[in-house]
């Protein structure tokens, strides 16, 4: 059986139909004139000639807040109930960067300690990837080698070649949703497929090329003492913006509430730009400035997970430029330390 | 299925108004997320706008109507609990008379539910007894600017501000209160525009700024006539625009001449050379802005800083137009719409004076009642009726007086010789546990309506979840006592409570929901095809010229002695929020400021052997507050600074009540202290 496939855009709506039947579908809506990743949307109003959305895909597998489970304290003991299991998800349109940014985040909660929570939202997700054919004015993802073009590692991939999707297959649970439908598809043309090529050819054209992150750990390293630090960390505003936008972010702080009752475990995104997260009892903090900080978390996507993983912890998406009130642009300054257009 | 739903709304914290979207699953937002399109926020937030959603599901929600039986409250049902208010606001209103009775509106609800909150207070308890905390934040902007211009608001639009080569930053915070405004003032830094600081203590603009100048705080109006001194001195000024466009410059003119700018040093302690390149700098600019905030306001001269402002504006003509224009910063979210709303007492919607009769006729005979003639009495003026015994009953709508009001003891005392009152919020506040009744209400992700941001965009406010436990909008509550109070107060939607404001108001009068929906519209909006305005007094000031008011530097109320050898000075910071009703209840931002502190310069510290993290005592002729120290350069010497969030360390204890004689606003600003080490 071919694992390339071409449909007519014009057939999408058909098979979301099909894709949504029995299973949640989270798909790149326009709403109030931008684009976000709704669930279960009308077909109608799902679009794919979108940028990016700010808040990336990481949203459904690490959720902003999430309830870790329940407890509640009798005679009987202490009682804990756990969530409700995740269910089977589709999501549609995922861009290059961000299904890179699921490998990197598998990197961290499938490491020595297993996030149950994340990993079996992944495995209940099948993502249907989207190359990019432009890229957006603070993307540098070509830079750091996550896009705009996937290659392997993907449930299925599309590629817009005019008025056609070009599809690779690149796993079962991607295979399936094809067969969900078969008719829509047809096999891939070797002129389709040449097609596809030269649009990701002319697409990467746009971008410097990638730098092995090895080369990067150790331009950064050379960089260390540089002033230029300085002169960015006045610059944070400590908004957050950048951490929370970022797909490749993964801190979160636990708390517990009571509520009705009822102890809640409640995880939600952090920040390492804000004093807080290090800040230890008594007052001490061992990233007591904005610059300290601003280093910390840049050295650690470009530097010291590159070290641990040998891979860097950033797909270029530019979202924390987007987002973020000092207004830095990131990309800039990856390419000032690291060379490259 | 999980079924994750976005709903766009508007952030309930200052009065920027960022679009904002509230993530929601099963019910529960779970997240904040900045609105790309948004005109304003374009894709940004603060890190409060971030953990908005943090508070709605609070354990501490109020969820029930409370009664207060032998000192402690009970849970009772809606019925009982409404008609007790109504039972004893009536009783009050006829033993008493209805100005024995004093309303709070509130800053942090909706349009439609001040609207409502107004016409409850005239309409039905027939008295002008209503006011909000804008007393406290910008009545002398309302009354300052409106005397100068017409018109009481920001004359330019938010994004407008990168327009401008010269922005002067005047008792502002901006990166700390309005974050979204302080990124838009450092992206114009960015692009060449020169940024003036006045402020006594060190910013994050400060570090961007090519001067600043550190006043001694309550002498803005000597520094700011000193400017003009030299303005008019150098002929600097816009001879053209003042001739053209405004009245009354002669004898501003001759009232300047002792400013000069070495008598202004002796007063502010801003070199005098320092004084002369601003006002070169500002004077010369093809477009300038001026940006201030509360340190402008809260002053017992807080009227004469805001004509200052607006003289300094005219003599150079830098407004009227895109990038030039005085812009002052609200503090809340819909602080701009309470004010609009007419929760004011002597103001219906859209400024409209209680004390014009054609103006109250119109009410009249849209409502079908009497309405009062008197002004009402402001908040401030309220409490000291209270206590005086001639207010006797209050109904507080999400207001917070018992910490944000100065001289907190007194407001207990005047809070705790009511004979009745009732608290209408979504948390247990500190002046709540002093109410009869405690009615629950929804937050802003329960309901829809409005806010009005700082900019006067009304744009829309959008409900995403169920209301918590059986709260209810506050709307629909303060309806619900007017009905049982017999008056006929009912709308089938907020919608249709709009229709009434835009029918009755003459800036909101083409406002109308089906225009909302792409991102609102900037009021004055007279019709229906009007687009909104972006900024004010285009081609005439709204009373026609813009004049000149005289002011003289007049000394703070309190100035320092031997025994309080201090000026304190109070304000707000960036990870919490006024009383901390909301951000003391968000995980995320109360790891990041969980206490009180007061900032003293290291040189006073040394005196005194203080290092941060010490215990101090701060001191004032009203009270005293045990808090830490923390020892920094952002205050000059013998200047300290206290947020006023928290109630631990609250700093309102301390603050003179002394008021501003036109805009009755209290003296946040400035008072003298004493600090102990303990």
């Amino acid at each position: 059986m071919a694992t390339v496939w071409e449909l007519d855009k014009a057939k999408v709506p058909q098979w979301l139909e099909v894709l949504r039947k029995d299973c949640e579908l989270i798909a790149p809506v326009k709403n109030y004139g931008e684009v976000l990743f709704m669930s279960s949307p009308e077909v109608s109003q799902v679009v794919l000639d979108y940028d990016n959305t700010l808040v990336p895909p990481k949203e459904f597998f690490l959720p902003p807040t999430e309830t870790m489970f329940s407890f509640t304290e009798s005679r009987a003991g202490f009682h804990i109930t756990l969530p409700e299991e995740a269910k089977n998800r589709i999501i549609f349109g995922v861009r290059p960067c961000d299904v890179n940014a699921l490998l990197i985040l598998d990197k961290v909660f499938n490491g020595e300690l297993r996030d149950e929570y994340y990993l079996s939202r992944r495995e209940k997700t099948t993502l249907i990837a989207l190359n990019c054919n432009q890229p957006g004015e603070k993307c540098f993802c070509g830079s750091v080698g996550a896009g705009p073009s996937l290659s392997g590692k993907f449930d299925i991939l599309l590629t817009d070649i005019g008025d056609v999707y070009f599809i690779e297959v690149g796993s079962a649970k991607g295979n399936e949703l094809i067969n969900k439908l078969p008719a829509l598809f047809r096999e891939a043309s070797q002129q389709s497929e040449e097609k596809k090529e030269a649009v990701v050819r002319q697409a990467q054209k746009l971008f410097a090329k990638p730098i092995d992150p090895l080369e990067v750990a150790k331009r950064m390293e050379a960089f260390f003492n540089d002033a230029k630090w300085t002169e960015l960390g006045e610059r944070c505003m400590e908004c957050g913006g950048c951490t929370y936008v970022c797909p490749t972010c993964y801190c979160f702080d636990v708390v517990d509430r009571i509520e009705n009752g009822k102890g809640l475990r409640l995880r939600y995104w952090d920040c390492c730009l804000l004093p807080g997260f290090t800040r230890m009892a008594g007052g001490l903090n061992p990233r007591g400035s904005k610059e300290a900080r601003m280093k910390q978390r840049f050295y650690h996507k470009w530097d010291y997970f590159v070290q641990r993983f040998g891979m860097l912890q950033c797909v270029g998406c530019g979202r924390c430029s987007k987002t973020a009130l000092c207004s830095i642009d990131w990309g800039g300054v990856f390419k000032s330390i690291v060379g490259g257009s | 299925m999980n079924n994750r739903k976005k709903v766009l709304t508007t952030c309930v914290y200052c009065g920027t108004g960022c679009g904002l979207y509230l993530i929601v699953d099963d019910n529960r937002v779970i997240g904040s997320a900045p609105s790309w399109a948004h005109p304003v926020s374009q894709g940004r937030l603060c890190v409060k706008g971030w953990n908005a959603h943090q508070f709605v599901h609070h354990p501490e929600r109020l969820t029930r109507p409370l009664i207060k039986r032998g000192g402690a409250f009970v849970a009772t049902t809606w019925n009982e609990a409404l008609d007790l208010v109504a039972k004893r606001l009536s009783e009050i209103k006829g033993k008493h008379g209805s100005d024995s009775l004093g309303v709070l509106s509130s800053a942090k609800c909706t349009n439609e539910e001040n609207f409502v909150m107004m016409k409850f207070a005239t309409a039905v308890l027939g008295t002008n007894n209503i006011d909000h905390c804008a007393r406290l934040c910008h009545s002398p902007s309302v009354a300052g600017l409106s005397r100068a211009f017409g018109s009481g608001a920001m004359t330019n639009s938010i994004t407008d501000i990168k327009g401008a080569n010269v922005i002067v930053i005047i008792g502002s915070n901006t990166t700390e209160q309005h974050p979204i405004i302080g990124a838009e003032i450092l992206k114009a830094r960015d692009k060449g525009s020169k940024l003036i600081v006045i402020d006594p203590r060190k910013i994050y603009l400060s570090k961007f700024a090519d001067i600043q100048l550190r006043l001694k705080p309550g002498t803005d109006v000597a520094l700011i006539n000193g400017l003009m001194n030299v303005i008019i001195g150098e002929n600097l000024h816009n001879l053209r625009f003042i001739e053209t466009r405004t009245e009354g410059f002669e004898e501003l003119k001759t009232n300047l001449q002792k400013y000069t700018p070495e008598h202004v040093e002796l007063v502010t302690g801003v070199p005098a050379d320092d004084i002369r390149a601003a006002a070169r700098l500002y004077a010369k600019a093809a477009r300038a802005s001026i940006v201030y905030a509360m340190g402008i306001t809260q002053h017992t001269t807080g009227t004469d800083n805001v004509l200052a402002c607006a003289n300094l504006a005219m003599i150079c003509g830098h407004i009227s137009r895109e990038g030039s224009g005085i812009n002052p910063l609200r503090g809340q979210q819909n602080v701009q719409g309470a004010c609009d709303m007419g929760a004011l007492p002597d103001y219906y919607t859209g400024y409209q004076l209680v004390a014009d009769e054609a103006a109250r006729r119109k009410f009249e005979l849209a409502w079908k009642v009497k309405l009062p003639t008197n002004i009402g009495l402001t908040l401030i003026e309220m409490m000291n009726a209270a206590r005086a015994g001639k207010i006797r009953a209050m109904y507080i709508m999400g207001e917070n007086p018992m910490l944000s009001d100065p001289d907190i003891n007194h407001v207990k005392e005047a809070l705790g010789s009511l004979d009745f009152l009732v608290v209408q919020d979504i948390f247990l506040s500190e002046t709540a546990r002093l109410a009869d009744v405690i009615l629950p209400a929804c937050s802003f992700a329960e309901k829809d309506g409005t806010f009005t941001s700082t900019e006067r965009r009304v744009q829309r406010v959008r409900k995403a979840i169920d209301p918590i436990g059986e709260s209810r909008p506050d709307w629909d509550i303060v309806c619900e006592v007017a009905r049982r109070m017999g008056y006929s107060l009912s709308y089938d939607s907020v919608e249709a409570i709009m229709e009434e404001v835009a029918a009755l108001t003459p800036i909101y009068g083409g406002i109308h929901y089906d225009r909302l929906d792409n991102f609102g519209l900037q009021w004055p909006c007279p019709n229906r095809n009007h687009p909104g305005t972006k900024y004010l007094h285009k081609d005439t000031f709204t009373r026609g010229k813009g004049k000149f008011h005289v002011v003289h530097y007049l000394p703070p109320t309190e100035i320092t002695n031997e025994e309080y050898p201090f000026i304190l000075t109070t304000g707000r910071i960036y990870y919490q929020f006024h009383t901390r009703t909301m951000t003391g209840r968000s995980e995320a931002l109360s790891r990041e400021s969980p206490e009180g502190y007061v900032e003293i310069n290291p040189a006073d510290a040394k005196d005194l052997n203080i290092r941060t993290g010490s215990e101090v005592k701060v001191s004032t002729r009203r009270g005293q507050v045990i808090t830490k120290a923390l020892v920094t350069e952002a205050v000059p010497q013998k200047t300290v600074f206290m947020p006023f969030h928290f109630k631990e360390a609250a700093a309102n204890i301390l603050t003179n009540p002394a008021l501003d004689p036109v805009a009755k606003m209290p003296e946040f600003k400035v008072c003298a202290a004493k600090i102990e080490r303990r």
